[in-house]
């Protein structure tokens, strides 16, 4: 993160201020009013004098951005900004802002006793992986004709996943071992026994009854004839456009993981092993996500999308 | 459809809408009797509306309502004036808009909006209005406006939105002062001029009717100041103010007559030239008033016969002049159609006005023992002098002359004059004022020192001035008339004893009135005629006479740029001020590591951070280790002992490189 500096700006109303000093002035001109002249300097100078506070009270206040939950395009992303005060100071009137998505949400007082917590709800209409967000904290403090506004370039790599859609079938499961073997035994539908639970993994195989017997938590397996693998390959679908593809490959992974199927990944730019399970399903679609948009053919705003100030990169 | 309720559709919250509508509320009822009130009212209306809305749950008013409002304001102005041009229709369309935003203030950008129409408003109050007592008014308008933005963008309530309003305004000052006294001053040639103003002194009128002045003299606002800046101050029996010259003559009536030939200017006058400044309060007429008798020019006045000063247009700003005087006529010719004007004779006199003034001119009496004997009629003729004569009728004269006797200077002075026509001496009535009080610095004129008095010409002295009030009641003329009303218990109290806790309460009242009469001549000597050339004045006062418009400019701006940067500086020092010595010792630290590409990250405790940056900066390792240590002992372990350490460690830090 970079440490931002507090940039001053005049706000569109005042340059309607601007306007009635400019009426002063004339009519202090116009009618030799010393008192005319002396109201529109007064405002002038009250004007003049609010630019510090402005200055002061948005100095030194900080803002973060905590993981971002992966979503796919068209839904919202929930990001959850916090902000932190500086050392011992109060900040008034703040507003977080992200320019790009044309954000702005009023947050009153900023206290260093209280940081704050927003939770900002942003359209995520592109697949992607993103770098992070470029937000800011303003302020108008104390008149409001000017304004105080500090941009925070935050780090924060998270997922827009393509949107799932197609109307294509499944492909047909194919044992590996046929083909070429990827020496991963896969999942399948007869129950094999009991394991332990690790830290991360899914609730969803949880032996809930056994816990509710006092056993510590324990994941079922399974086994059988479920060593046929789905193999889900960017050359099975030339017909369609690049980022229609996408979508399709990942209302397949959706599809696959919904029928308990273990299923591997085949991107131009990235091999997925065989596997199933939701660490496995979220993989598949970051890969997915993160597939280089092509050079030509794509529409602009895929790569340059509207809030985000890193666009899609490659897969790492 | 459920209805919007009007505080579930507005995030303005009521106390800052209070106030800027408080102000707003206050301009409109300034402009009251300026122009037709309909639509204040309708401002008033759309206030009450909105804070009841807050009350009662009332609905928001829809679009359509609104435009409805708009479209039936803008028809009524047009009906109620006739026409669109003009500063009148334009106001009142401005107030028709601002109830309208009144209404739809539902977020920061309208309250803003609103907030800056109430700037403008005040504005358009000083257009009428530039007495002190107004100016203050509006001031405080500026300052509730002022308050209410800051209430609105600090959220913590009122008190501490004024304590923050206050802090600003006194830190705005010497920029204010800065401005208002070097900005260059421009005459733009434009004259903006408004209707007659409701608050504008009646100076007297360009005639004069029985009563006329007497109502006058019943007010107590200033009519003019005057300053002596030669210190010439002249007896208080020769402050008579010239002012207005009457010359046709109707009995007790005095009107002002035609265009007349002036007298030649220069060498007609003896005697010290007394310099008067004179700031001369807004009374809608032309006159100019100056020591009796005025001798030089001023720019841009008129002379007219009988030596009366007018200005080209109706004083409807307080006008500050020069003017010299001289007390002593050494005119010895006049113009012959001045001659036959003060010679005209009323149309009807009856045979007791003949009798009377026949019998001054027996024996062949000169013109000079004619006047004598007048002076004399109404010494010893049991005249009253009182505010409140009554009316006198169409022949009035003859009533006042020979029945009641009982009037004020006006009836003396039109009837004197009269008279002495009638005896075929050339004579003249002048209004003006008489005395004043000297306040040390300047002489105030009060609208009740209006006077009246009489000139009659004789042959080898010339224009004679004779005060037939000071015959009647000669106190009035030596002591003014408030204190000569009070010793002849006329007063308001009706002549009762008066207590001494109500003198004492009169003296408070006198001191206080005077302060306020010190500030308001301050107020329109300093500020209302602070112009183009009293800036050359002072600016060539101070000595820089040489700098051209475009360099105080420039000043200026670098002058705004100190002012806001310095107290930027300022702001950021007194906020570094609230960390204890370590505190500041470790902020300067990681600024210097932060300058050299190792920022703290915020989780980052002393010790882990100096760490990291010894790795990224291995040129001052060592010290930046120590300093880390060192801070983390002052903060965590036994302060006192270790601050000195810290900045020694610091100050190494910021020498190695």
């Amino acid at each position: 993160m970079t440490q931002p500096g507090t940039r001053l700006r005049l706000q569109g109303n005042g340059w309607g201020l601007l306007a009635v000093m400019a009426a002063m002035w004339y009519v202090g001109a116009g009618q030799s009013n010393g008192a005319a002249y002396l109201l529109c300097f007064t405002v002038a100078g009250v004007a003049l004098a609010s630019i510090p506070h402005t200055w002061a009270n948005l100095r030194g206040a900080q803002l973060h951005l905590g993981a971002v939950e992966p979503v796919f395009a068209g839904q919202d992303l929930t990001m959850r900004f916090s902000i932190e005060a500086r050392p011992r100071g109060r900040h008034s009137s703040v507003s977080l802002a992200i320019p790009g998505a044309a954000y702005v949400q009023r947050l009153g007082i900023i206290d260093s006793e209280a940081p704050r917590g927003v939770e900002a709800s942003l359209p995520a209409p592109v697949r992607g992986r993103f770098e992070g967000v470029r937000a800011g904290l303003q302020s108008g403090f104390p008149l409001g004709f000017f304004q105080a506004r500090r941009m925070f370039e935050l780090r924060q790599p998270y997922y827009v996943y393509p949107a799932p859609s197609g109307a294509l079938p499944l492909p047909i499961a194919s044992d590996p071992r046929e083909g070429a073997d990827f020496g991963i035994r896969a999942e399948g539908d007869d129950f094999a026994g009991v394991r332990e639970w690790r830290a991360g993994e899914s609730m969803r195989h949880v032996d809930w009854k056994a816990a509710a017997r006092g056993h510590p938590l324990q994941v079922k397996q399974w086994d059988g004839a479920g060593s046929d693998v789905v193999c889900l390959a960017w050359e099975r679908l030339p017909s369609l456009a690049r980022e229609e593809r996408l979508s399709q490959l990942a209302a397949w992974v959706l599809m696959a993981e919904q029928s308990g199927a273990a299923y591997s990944l085949q991107l131009p730019e990235a091999q997925i092993a065989p596997s199933r399970g939701e660490n496995h399903m979220h993989q598949c679609l970051r890969a997915l996500a993160s597939l280089q948009p092509s050079p030509n053919g794509v529409p602009s705003r895929f790569r340059k999308p509207r809030f985000r100030f890193n666009t899609a990169a490659p897969n790492d | 459809m459920t209805k919007r309720r009007l505080e579930s559709t507005s995030t303005v919250a009521a106390v800052p809408l209070a106030l800027t509508s408080a102000g707003i509320a206050l301009s409109g009822a300034m402009l009251l009797g300026q122009f037709t009130s309909w639509p204040v009212f309708l401002l008033f209306a759309t206030l009450c509306y909105r804070f009841l809305g807050y009350r009662f749950h009332l609905p928001a008013p829809s679009q359509w309502v609104k435009i409805a409002l708009l479209c039936a304001g803008v028809v009524a102005v047009e009906v109620s004036n006739g026409t669109f041009a003009g500063v009148q229709p334009g106001l009142e369309i401005l107030f028709v808009l601002v109830s309208l935003k009144l209404l739809e203030t539902h977020r920061a950008r309208d309250f803003q909006v609103l907030t800056i129409l109430g700037y403008f408003l005040a504005l358009c109050d000083l257009l009428f209005y530039q007495d002190l007592s107004h100016g203050l008014c509006i001031g405080f308008m500026v300052c509730l406006e002022t308050a209410a933005l800051v209430r609105f963008h600090q959220d913590e309530g009122i008190g501490n939105a004024i304590r923050t309003s206050f802090w600003i305004a006194m830190q705005a000052v010497p920029m204010i002062v800065l401005l208002y006294v070097f900005v260059p001053r421009l005459s733009t040639g434009i004259r903006l001029q408004f209707g007659p103003s409701a608050q504008a002194n009646i100076g007297p009128p360009d005639r004069m009717d029985p009563g006329s002045i007497a109502a006058l003299a019943s007010q107590h606002g200033s009519a003019f100041w005057a300053a002596f800046p030669d210190g010439n101050i002249p007896a208080e029996l020769d402050l008579y103010w010239r002012g207005l010259v009457l010359w046709r003559c109707d009995g007790l009536t005095w009107v002002r007559g035609g265009n007349l030939t002036p007298e030649r200017r220069g060498a007609i006058f003896d005697g010290e030239l007394i310099h008067q400044t004179i700031i001369l309060q807004p009374h809608m007429g032309s006159c100019l008033y100056a020591l009796d008798r005025p001798s030089s020019a001023v720019p841009g006045a008129i002379y007219e016969a009988g030596d009366s000063l007018h200005s080209q247009r109706p004083v409807s700003l307080p006008t500050l002049y020069e003017v010299y005087s001289q007390l002593r006529d050494r005119e010895r010719s006049i113009p012959s159609d001045q001659l036959r004007m003060a010679l005209q004779k009323p149309g009807r006199i009856s045979p007791e006005v003949q009798a009377l003034v026949q019998g001054w001119r027996q024996d062949g009496a000169d013109d000079a023992r004619v006047v004598r004997s007048a002076v004399g009629f109404f010494r010893g003729g049991k005249f009253t002098y009182s505010l409140t004569p009554g009316t006198y009728s169409e022949e009035g004269l003859d009533e006042f002359l020979f029945k009641r006797r009982i009037g004020f200077c006006e009836h003396y002075a039109a009837a004197f004059a009269t008279l002495m026509r009638v005896a075929g001496i050339p004579s003249r009535v002048v209004l003006g004022f008489h005395g004043g009080d000297f306040t040390g610095v300047y002489i105030n004129v009060r609208q009740s020192d209006a006077h009246a008095w009489c000139e009659v010409w004789l042959k080898n002295k010339g224009w004679l001035r004779i005060d037939p009030t000071s015959a009647i009641a000669p106190e009035r003329i030596t002591s003014g008339l408030e204190s000569f009303l009070e010793k002849h218990g006329a007063s308001a109290d009706g002549g009762r004893p008066v207590s001494p806790a109500a003198t004492e309460w009169r003296r408070f009242a006198d001191g206080t009135r005077l302060m306020w009469d010190q500030l308001t001549y301050q107020w329109d000597l300093r500020v209302l005629n602070y112009d183009e050339g009293r800036q050359r004045g002072l600016i060539s006062s101070i000595g820089l006479a040489a700098w051209r418009p475009d360099q105080f400019g420039l000043a200026l701006i670098l002058a705004g740029a100190v002012f806001v940067g310095g107290a930027m500086l300022w702001l950021a020092h007194v906020r570094r001020g609230s960390l204890d010595p370590a505190g500041r010792l470790y902020s300067r630290l990681c600024a210097l590591l932060a300058a050299r590409g190792v920022a703290r990250h915020p989780w980052e405790g002393p010790i882990a951070f100096s760490q990291r940056a010894a790795e990224a900066l291995p040129n001052c390792a060592e010290q930046i280790i120590a300093a880390g240590y060192t801070y983390a002992l002052c903060r965590y372990g036994r302060e006192g002992a270790h601050v000195k350490k810290l900045a020694n460690w610091v100050r190494l830090v910021r020498k190695a490189r």
